[in-house]
């Protein structure tokens, strides 16, 4: 079973002259666990974000290991960027808040997208979280015929579609009606299964919190520094 | 391998507007081409056929005049003179011209020629022995190369008849020879002018006055270029001969300005047309490629790297070059079918007045693919160093 484990992480950004930096103190994200991170807009949910889905390095960490297939990848050592692309492609799935999908590709072809660059190629696993998904659609039909919705949903089979470790969401329901959205999440987490640990960022406490979600919060310590911590930690109850 | 599957599919499913960019760089590339086609065609043929024809070097004064030894050499130290062969002062230097066997008679003209006389192409000089003609007079006695013929000259103040036996070494086309006429040695022109003159030729048996009285003179010369570019400053500078002088300059000058003007509209022509595909390329990959740098950036944090992100671009790039390449070598072979059936052009014209070789072609088009490639990896560097970071983003 794979795990995320983070010890004193930090990740410092300037821009000009100011200075802003987020903290990790702990946090682990193993199989079938769901956390869910809120925070204000600005507070560094998306930068912390970006160390966890390995699109960029932490500025220095104590512990920041991935667990996987038996081995266990020292992060804040690991190296280059070529390093991290192939473990984002093995071990990682993403769903943003409106998911690109390349225009010119049916449905089916923007599905398989992460499993052919993941090399594990399955097209039965594709149409079957398409049908999990509720996208009945003809395989050849363009993305540009689905609703919003649809493409939401498209973008969770697309993240799924080579069985990744993790699934990371940045406010995957955010354009959705609160209808939609909680239909999204169910089908997510569902396709999702025990496999997968979870790991999304909302500003949505209610469907989180209906989900099963663990929350976290990113608090601003002081002007210029963030820090995420579990809910129990926070000293703040984040209303439903 | 991703990044070319993706950028094949996005060559296939975008059919119209990769046409349209596709059209705009043969647009382009279509004037370089019919330029590049015309000058090949019609000027590169024009001057080439001048280059391959010796009389456009050849060179003459006017007036027949005594010419001394020391305006020959002068003549002859002059910048751009290839051959300089002297003319005898006796004004008309002909002769009849028969079979061996005594069968046939032509008036033919006689012209003193050595080594290196441009007439003679490939051919060996004639010797005392040989003479040289040109299609027309070899044709008219049915004469063909080793026949022998037999030379005769004859002149009203005498009664005896200069007659000679000789090889027909060799027969020149009539581009290089035109009418009855034929090269002989220097020595044979020399003897026949003195027996006209009336001296006496000893070696030939012919009684006549001392030839020891005889003064050799030149009325005029044979004078021959170096190459075209030769032809004009060579005329201008005989011109201090004050004889008048005769030359094709003006249209070795037209022939020669023409191909100036070709060159530099082919390059300048070419250069901002080049240009105009490059920018067309350009504006076809940022109004492609840029709304989908979000796209991108999500393909890089699903685990594309770099290079597939370069090969998606360069594949489209490509494929929208090749097809703009296509088309304009489509087009050009249709335009320049048309320009073939002007009459006008290709009356002046000795072949296809639009002609570009298939190998011309193909360095052209892979000239061109090159520097779209190098064009569209520039352009492939920009997004391929998205920073995957980007997709979680939606300013980008």
């Amino acid at each position: 079973m794979a795990e995320i484990e983070i010890r004193d992480l930090a990740i410092a950004l300037t821009d000009g002259s100011r200075r802003f930096e987020v903290k990790i103190p702990a946090f682990r994200l193993g199989a079938g666990e769901r956390i869910a991170i809120l925070g204000e807009t600005g507070s560094g949910k998306t930068t912390a974000l970006d160390v966890l889905a390995l699109a960029s390095p932490p500025t220095a960490a104590d512990r920041f290991v991935l667990r996987a297939d038996g081995t266990s990848i020292d992060l804040a050592a690991a190296g280059g960027r070529r390093d991290f692309a192939r473990l984002r492609a093995r071990h990682f799935g993403y769903v943003l808040q409106t998911s690109p999908h390349f225009p010119f590709l049916t449905l089916t072809e923007n599905a398989a997208l992460a499993q052919r660059l993941s090399g594990r190629v399955e097209p039965r696993r594709v149409a079957r979280l398409l049908r999990e998904t509720g996208i009945d659609f003809p395989a050849r039909t363009p993305v540009t015929a689905l609703s919003i919705g649809q493409r939401q949903r498209l973008a969770v089979v697309r993240a799924l579609a080579h069985a990744p470790d993790f699934l990371l969401c940045d406010e995957p329901t955010g354009a959705l009606d609160p209808a939609t959205a909680d239909r999204l999440m169910t089908v997510m987490l569902a396709a999702a299964g025990e496999r997968a640990g979870v790991l999304v960022v909302s500003h949505d406490a209610a469907l989180v919190r209906r989900h099963g979600f663990a929350i976290w919060r990113m608090e601003r310590e002081s002007g210029s520094t963030s820090v995420l911590r579990p809910e129990s930690e926070s000293g703040r109850e984040v209303q439903p | 391998m991703i990044g070319v599957s993706l950028g094949l599919a996005y060559l296939r499913r975008r059919p119209r507007a990769n046409l349209l960019a596709m059209l705009a760089i043969a647009a382009c590339l279509l004037p370089i081409l019919v330029a590049a086609g015309l000058k090949a065609g019609y000027v590169d043929r024009m001057v080439g056929g001048l280059r391959a024809d010796p009389r456009a070097l050849a060179i003459g004064f006017r007036a027949d005049e005594t010419l001394g030894e020391a305006e020959l050499a002068a003549i002859r130290a002059l910048p751009g003179v290839a051959y300089v062969e002297p003319l005898p002062a006796w004004l008309s230097l002909s002769a009849v011209l028969g079979r061996a066997d005594g069968s046939g008679a032509l008036d033919v003209t006689l012209l003193p020629s050595s080594a290196g006389d441009p007439l003679l192409g490939d051919r060996a000089p004639p010797e005392e022995t040989t003479i040289v003609a040109g299609e027309a007079a070899a044709g008219r006695l049915r004469l063909k190369e080793g026949d022998g013929v037999v030379l005769s000259r004859s002149v009203d103040s005498r009664p005896e008849v200069f007659e000679v036996t000789l090889t027909l070494a060799a027969i020149r086309p009539a581009t290089h020879l035109p009418g009855n006429r034929l090269l002989v040695a220097p020595a044979l022109a020399r003897e026949i002018e003195s027996f006209g003159r009336g001296f006496a030729l000893p070696g030939r048996g012919l009684a006549g006055r001392d030839p020891a009285e005889e003064r050799p003179a030149y009325a005029n010369a044979r004078i021959f270029a170096a190459d075209l570019e030769s032809v004009a400053p060579l005329i201008d500078a005989l011109a201090v001969f004050d004889r008048g002088v005769s030359g094709d300059s003006g249209a070795v000058a037209f022939a020669l300005a023409l191909d100036r003007a070709a060159r530099l509209l082919v390059l300048v022509f070419g250069g901002a047309l080049a240009a105009g595909a490059m920018l067309s390329l350009w504006s076809t990959l940022d109004l492609g490629m840029l709304p989908q740098r979000r796209h991108l950036a999500l393909f890089k944090l699903m685990g594309a790297r770099g290079a597939d992100v370069s090969a998606y671009v360069l594949t489209i790039a490509l494929g929208i070059g090749c097809g703009g390449v296509v088309i304009a070598v489509g087009a050009f072979h249709a335009v320049a079918a048309g320009l073939d059936r002007l009459q006008p052009l290709a009356d002046a014209a000795d072949g296809p007045i639009c002609d570009l070789s298939p190998a011309s072609l193909l360095l052209g088009a892979a000239l061109t693919l090159v520097v779209l490639a190098v064009l569209a990896l520039a352009f492939a560097r920009r997004l391929a160093g998205l920073s995957p970071a980007g997709a979680l983003r939606d300013e980008i």
